[in-house]
């Protein structure tokens, strides 16, 4: 099978500092990664359409976050972005979903169109728009062809919002990306939530994910969160998250029904 | 020695729900696991238990146990019920979780079931548990005393005794060993985050608890059973950490071959 597997580029950023965009890409594709994600608060960000061409990977996408007074900072990663033609947008304008939020993506959508960009809505626990619930009620909402949504594995588990197969199924038709993690609930964790860990890791069950995904016929791209609490050496982590999921993903193709649970509960 | 090796099947319970006892088992044997502990809880299992006696035939393992939780004076007859019955198994391990009668309900019930695991040729096993009525190897110990009987003995859990802070690791072992009949393992550190608030479960490659110092401890007093590895709901991707602990006790086996004076002078606390 061998899905090409992103990273988001958060990882790099440590207490220590943050790695240049080169050392960055090496690292990625010398640990196999077919491509990354960039936050859109990279130092960097304007040489994205340069990464292709000098290390072969693929950018899959911005992440953008959207809290009140940023608008005009939002609006311009959209109208100026160039080699990234997807957008993973988190939503941060109170404890739930916002009106501020719906008109942050009424003024980008016709920029979307223009540009042909597709935005992919990043349910983020402790956001506004914490669950894929949430997000799938505002792509509900706006019907429409460029508005999407991400899968985060870690928010689903971190928000506790459970029911996986059903939110998978309500989540199916914006589903455009999914993002992977180790994690376990935990005060310790990010947002006093639950820990970001490398895929070998944690207590959630990401085979089970991952198979519950190819029984859909998922064929988007996976991509791997980090962040600064998994600390340590950032090549490791990146070795043992590419290590587990290629281990995962073998298992798949050759047990599928290894990752179908009983539907009984404890 | 090379111990045997078996999981306790609570490893593939997550709060994402319970893997079929099919790929359980599956998963087991292709990692190169003996054998799995089955659990019966309560009285209400989550495997039929009536696949226990094709487990060994099917797929290579050995069911290395039965587990059951006493609620005395509440399950009484739904556990005896199943030790008359389950097929496939030679070995019954039980935990004493709560009581109504205390002590004397308690052996009352032990009693009762003494004669059923006599005339099925089964055995025994006690089980300390952490926050359970009998949570120590001592109060264990005490029953075993009590009833002296050929088939009734007790399990050692790394994790509860760890976790239970009874100390004195050697003096435990060998006051505990003509009785010892099963063993688990775990990793484990003292935590508020952990179980019952009280200590993490983890693969044995992980944790405060010095399992390689255990492993040389059983060795000692001439331990021969299986090793077991517990799991509880820290799993993530199961098959990569049973992975870890198959790899873990072995490598600690070996190590411990090579290298017998290894050992900490120090009995463990």
């Amino acid at each position: 099978m061998n899905r090409p597997l992103h990273h988001m580029d958060f990882i790099f950023q440590t207490r220590l500092g943050t790695y240049p965009l080169a050392a960055q890409c090496e690292m990625l594709a010398e640990t196999g990664y077919a491509g990354l994600t960039m936050s859109a608060w990279s130092s960097e960000l304007k040489k994205l359409p340069q990464v292709k061409e000098r290390w072969g990977l693929d950018v899959g996408a911005v992440y953008l976050i959207y809290r009140p007074g940023l608008e005009d900072f939002v609006t311009n990663i959209f109208e100026s972005i160039e080699g990234c033609s997807s957008i993973e947008l988190a939503l941060h304008s109170g404890d739930t979903v916002q009106e501020a939020d719906i008109r942050m993506i009424e003024r980008v959508l016709p920029i979307c169109e223009r540009r042909g960009i597709d935005i992919a809505l990043y349910p983020h626990v402790r956001y506004g728009m914490q669950t894929t619930s949430e997000a799938v009620a505002l792509c509900q909402r706006f019907n429409h062809p460029r508005l999407g949504i991400v899968f985060n594995g870690y928010h689903w588990y971190a928000t506790q919002e459970k029911s996986l197969e059903k939110r998978l199924d309500a989540v199916w038709p914006w589903l455009r990306q999914v993002n992977l993690a180790g994690c376990r609930l935990s005060p310790l964790g990010w947002g006093q939530a639950a820990t970001i860990e490398p895929l070998d890791e944690g207590e959630m069950d990401n085979f089970v994910l991952l198979g519950a995904l190819e029984r859909r016929g998922f064929q988007g791209r996976f991509g791997v969160l980090g962040w600064e609490s998994m600390g340590g050496d950032v090549y490791g982590n990146l070795q043992r998250s590419i290590g587990a999921f290629r281990s995962m993903e073998t298992r798949l193709k050759a047990h599928p029904a290894w990752s179908v649970m009983t539907d009984i509960s404890y | 020695m090379s111990y045997p090796v078996h999981a306790l099947d609570s490893f593939f319970y997550s709060s994402m729900g319970v893997y079929t006892f099919q790929s359980q088992c599956e998963m087991l044997a292709e990692l190169g696991y003996d054998g799995i502990t089955v659990s019966a809880w309560g009285g209400k299992p989550l495997t039929d238990l009536s696949l226990l006696s094709s487990v060994k035939a099917r797929h290579g393992l050995d069911v290395s146990a039965l587990y059951l939780v006493l609620h005395e004076g509440r399950n009484d007859l739904l556990l005896r019920d199943i030790v008359e019955r389950v097929e496939g198994v030679q070995l019954v391990e039980l935990a004493v979780q709560t009581s109504l009668n205390g002590a004397n309900g308690i052996k009352r019930f032990i009693e009762s079931l003494l004669p059923i695991i006599e005339r099925r040729g089964l055995r025994l096993a006690l089980y300390p548990h952490l926050h359970h009525v009998t949570q120590t190897t001592s109060e264990v110990l005490q029953l075993c005393q009590h009833f002296l009987h050929p088939q009734l003995g007790m399990s050692f859990n790394g994790y509860h005794w760890y976790a239970g802070q009874e100390g004195n690791l050697e003096e435990r072992l060998v006051a505990i060993k003509p009785w010892l009949m099963q063993v688990v393992l775990s990793g484990s550190a003292l935590s508020p985050l952990g179980w019952g608030s009280v200590a993490t479960m983890e693969p044995p490659d992980r944790g405060e608890l010095d399992n390689f110092a255990l492993i040389a401890a059983l060795e000692r007093i001439g331990y021969k059973g299986s090793i077991g590895i517990l799991g509880w709901d820290y799993g993530g991707d199961i098959y990569l950490k049973l992975q870890r602990c198959l790899y873990t006790v072995h490598a600690m086996q070996e190590r411990l071959l090579a290298h017998p004076g290894w050992v900490p002078n120090q009995h463990l606390r």
